[in-house]
């Protein structure tokens, strides 16, 4: 969840990082001066950013408060209009169930961001610790769990998930844990190769000169510095968490029915196409639209921290 | 002078040039007049952003994107190069014009054996695969001519395969290949080892006499001094004094020129602060007998790829009293930053003992590179109250207080505090590294070659700058440096060090005047002297 709190609420308070109470005391007065001065000026993750960042804004409001997008009932089926066509009362149509297939797809946020944000936060803390534990000098220890890495990451992550779910059998919780566990060596093999980097560096080597060592060396220096990307590598990840849930969720591996989720939605409509594409159609585009935007906004943040960086 | 009424006409008349790059404020070059005949050698010198560089890459048609040449005349052997397409520009490079840069490690493929990269230049002399023989023989030819030993065998080596000064040769020998008539060097012994510097100036001045014109680029008056018969002094785009140099460096006429030229440290500036045109001398210093950093019998060892031992240090002893500066000078690989790193209780010695002060802060750290040195998140304050952080307990008030009296006391302005050391030019950056190293008030200074990565007048700031705090608090200073002019300016004693061990060591001017050990006569016989010409 934190992620994409942050995520989306990036744009307002990027200008103001939380710093310390010095700079966030200083900082509103200059950016509202600024706006005042110039008009429609670009915001600070782009055009493209802030579209991606409202986008997931929206997601998150489906997936919190559905209710308060639509008041239509994702599992109330009426025989009567199955299958029909778009149309005032359902903007998206309805499926062979005669469900309304809007309030299914707002509905289904909720499963869709809870697998992607939680999937994403599992990868992340894994693939930190792997990422801390192999980038802290101990050779031994870096090879075992490099080469680790390097076997998990030969296989697609998808079919990792899916090799892991053959075990543990279809359902929520396991499709997180696959996941989950697929995304694990992105994040390890950044987390090393920045560790390493940031332990060689000159401000570490600077800070030995003062005593510093062990842990405090670790939190003060290497921690903070290394672990820098991790926010932009888990707004992509998160897409592709997002993306792998609705595909194996396709496959009848994730929330059984009638769950609204993205990917079974698919799988249920995929028959009644050539009669009723909205069926299908629509979470398709729901899933293309949240991963794009989770992407987009991701290397927004990105290239915005390089901007401030250079 | 060189300039016979044979060769009356130049080589290259550029007169006007100016070039703008797209969004700037102003013209990287502004309304330049250059004149080069063949057998002449013209040394650009300037600091960072002085246009030197940029004027060098115009007259090789690589000024880059977003770049705009005007020029009221442009020749280079006969052409308007004005008017030139790419493919015209081609054509020159590979017959008229040839360029030689700073760092021939990027510069040379690393895929490509130097035959190999030699023998690319040479396809247009030697045509086809039937030459590819006859390339080689006259690559051979070439790396013999430029004093590569042994021609035959590194024709095919690799450029990691080769020491920095043959590389250097390598990537003149490949810009000679074509045999050009104008080679430009853009600051070609900049990265080298003063007796290898020495070896490619005595190779470019040969060049000279074989008839090919040169175009020096240099931040350095002392290499410059050395082989050219022209300078052009530039600062922010504009020539600002040309003539020959006996007369830019013995009488010069602006004063600019006059500044530069009072910064360069060496012997004669002992004594004399380097960042103003008058002679105002330096602070007094009494160093002390009491020994406050020393080492003794230090042996530190490294594993080689190929699986023996490299010693960076062989048994060194050094002693460092109080209040005295101490240089370390050699050249790359002597060791003299292994030194400084088991001195600071970075690395430990395999062998040998170390006697610091008591204290952790007692000895301080100022590296080359400031702004690596930074913890990229921190500002000014932040880096500079790192070593108070790191020990004592002190206030948020006293140290913001400590902070505006160390940048008060390394020149800079307190509102620097809260800035960002991105936002800082190099010097300024220097400041706030040595501002840091003095905040925990240290006995002792360890600075690895503070200077090296700066332009000459800020290089002069700092080394007054460090011979104040070195006076007005009594420290002692470790300095290493390979740059033996600014050891001569502002050491008491040096340590000359050869291959991890000490070769000489004694009273600097002892030292400079009779050198003992026949490394240390070579070095000296190796640095350019600027004032050797320096007579009108």
């Amino acid at each position: 969840m934190t992620t994409l709190v942050r995520a989306h609420g990036a744009p307002r308070t990027a200008g103001a990082p939380a710093d310390g109470a010095a700079s966030a005391s200083a900082a509103p007065p200059s950016t509202a001066a600024r706006r005042r001065r110039s008009g429609p000026r670009v915001p600070v993750l782009g055009w493209g950013g802030l579209v991606a960042a409202l986008v997931l804004a929206v997601v998150l409001v489906a997936a919190l408060a559905p209710t308060a997008l639509i008041r239509l009932d994702p599992l109330a089926a009426d025989p009567l209009t199955a299958l029909a066509p778009p149309s005032a009362e359902h903007l998206a149509g309805t499926d062979s169930l005669g469900r309304d297939v809007l309030a299914r797809i707002v509905h289904g946020a909720r499963y869709s961001l809870v697998i992607g944000v939680a999937a994403t936060a599992l990868a992340a803390v894994g693939g930190i610790l792997l990422g801390l534990l192999a980038g802290s000098g101990n050779r031994v220890l870096d090879t075992v769990v490099a080469r680790a890495v390097d076997v998990l990451a030969s296989f697609p992550e998808i079919l990792l998930a899916l090799v892991l779910i053959a075990f543990t059998g279809p359902g929520l919780g396991n499709l997180i844990v696959a996941i989950g566990v697929a995304g694990i060596p992105r994040f390890a093999r950044v987390v090393r190769s920045q560790t390493q980097l940031v332990r060689t560096s000159g401000y570490v080597e600077q800070a030995r000169t003062f005593g510093l060592g062990g842990a405090r060396l670790a939190l003060r220096h290497v921690l903070p510095n290394a672990l820098g990307v991790v926010p932009v590598l888990a707004t992509i990840g998160l897409g592709s968490a997002i993306i792998g849930a609705a595909g194996l969720s396709f496959l009848g591996l994730g929330p059984q029915p009638p769950a609204p989720e993205w990917g079974a939605m698919l799988a249920e409509n995929r028959n009644y196409l050539r009669v009723a594409w909205w069926g299908a159609v629509f979470p398709g585009l729901a899933v293309v639209i949240t991963v794009v935007s989770a992407t987009v906004l991701g290397r927004a943040i990105q290239r915005h921290l390089e901007r401030s960086a250079a | 002078m060189s300039a016979g009424p044979a060769d009356a006409t130049p080589l290259v008349t550029v007169r006007g040039l100016t070039v703008t790059f797209d969004g700037a404020a102003r013209p990287a070059v502004d309304g330049l007049d250059l004149t080069i005949h063949r057998g002449e050698i013209v040394a650009i010198v300037g600091e960072s952003g002085s246009g030197k560089s940029v004027t060098a890459r115009t007259l090789v048609g690589l000024a880059g994107e977003g770049a705009h040449v005007h020029a009221d005349e442009l020749t280079i052997d006969g052409v308007d190069a004005r008017r030139l397409s790419d493919r015209g520009w081609r054509r020159i490079r590979g017959t008229s014009v040839g360029l030689v840069l700073q760092d021939a490690l990027v510069s040379l493929d690393p895929l490509r054996r130097v035959g190999a990269e030699i023998g690319e230049s040479l396809r247009r002399t030697l045509p086809g695969l039937l030459a590819r023989g006859r390339r080689r023989e006259r690559a051979v030819e070439l790396l013999g001519q430029v004093g590569i030993p042994d021609p035959a065998d590194r024709v095919d080596a690799y450029p990691h395969e080769l020491s920095g000064g043959l590389r250097q040769r390598a990537l003149i020998a490949s810009a000679l290949a074509s045999q050009p008539a104008l080679l430009v060097a853009d600051e070609p012994t900049t990265a080298l080892d003063v007796t290898v510097q020495a070896q490619i100036l005595e190779l470019l001045a040969q060049l000279r006499s074989d008839g090919t014109a040169l175009l020096l680029i240099s931040h350095d008056l002392a290499v410059v001094a050395a082989v050219a018969s022209r300078i052009l002094v530039m600062r922010d785009g504009r020539v600002l004094e040309q003539g020959d140099v006996e007369q830019v460096l013995g009488d010069p006429q602006h004063e600019y020129t006059r500044r530069l030229l009072a910064a360069v440290p060496s012997a004669a500036s002992r004594g004399v602060r380097l960042s103003s045109a008058e002679r105002t001398p330096t602070a007094e210093r009494t160093p002390g007998e009491r020994v406050v950093l020393a080492g003794r019998g230090l042996v530190r060892t490294y594993p080689t790829p190929a699986g023996g031992t490299r010693h960076a240090l062989a048994g060194v002893d050094v002693e460092l009293r109080e209040g005295e500066v101490l240089g370390v000078v050699g050249e790359s690989g002597s060791g003299k930053s292994t030194l400084a790193r088991v001195l600071l209780g970075l690395v430990p010695p395999d062998a040998g003992e170390v006697t610091r002060p008591e204290g952790r802060l007692e000895v301080q750290l100022v590296a080359q590179d400031p702004l690596s040195s930074f913890d990229p998140r921190y500002t000014v304050a932040e880096v500079i109250t790192e070593p108070l952080r790191s020990v004592r307990g002190t206030s948020r008030g006293g140290r913001r207080e400590s902070v505006a009296e160390l940048l008060t006391a390394v020149g800079l302005d307190p509102a620097f505090a809260a800035r960002h050391p991105r936002t800082l030019s190099g010097g300024q950056r220097q400041r706030v590294a040595i501002a840091r190293a003095l905040a925990a008030d240290p006995a002792v200074i360890v600075a690895d070659e503070p200077v090296s990565a700066l332009d000459v007048s800020i290089q002069a700031q700092v080394l007054d700058l460090l011979l104040d705090l070195a006076a007005s608090r009594g420290l002692a200073i470790l300095f290493i440096s390979h740059d033996l002019g600014v050891v001569h300016h502002l050491a008491d004693r040096i340590v000359v060090m050869k291959d991890g061990e000490v070769v000489e060591h004694g009273d600097v001017e002892q030292v400079f005047h009779h050198p003992s050990h026949p490394y240390t006569q070579r070095l000296l016989q190796a640095l350019p002297d600027l004032r050797e010409r320096a007579t009108v």
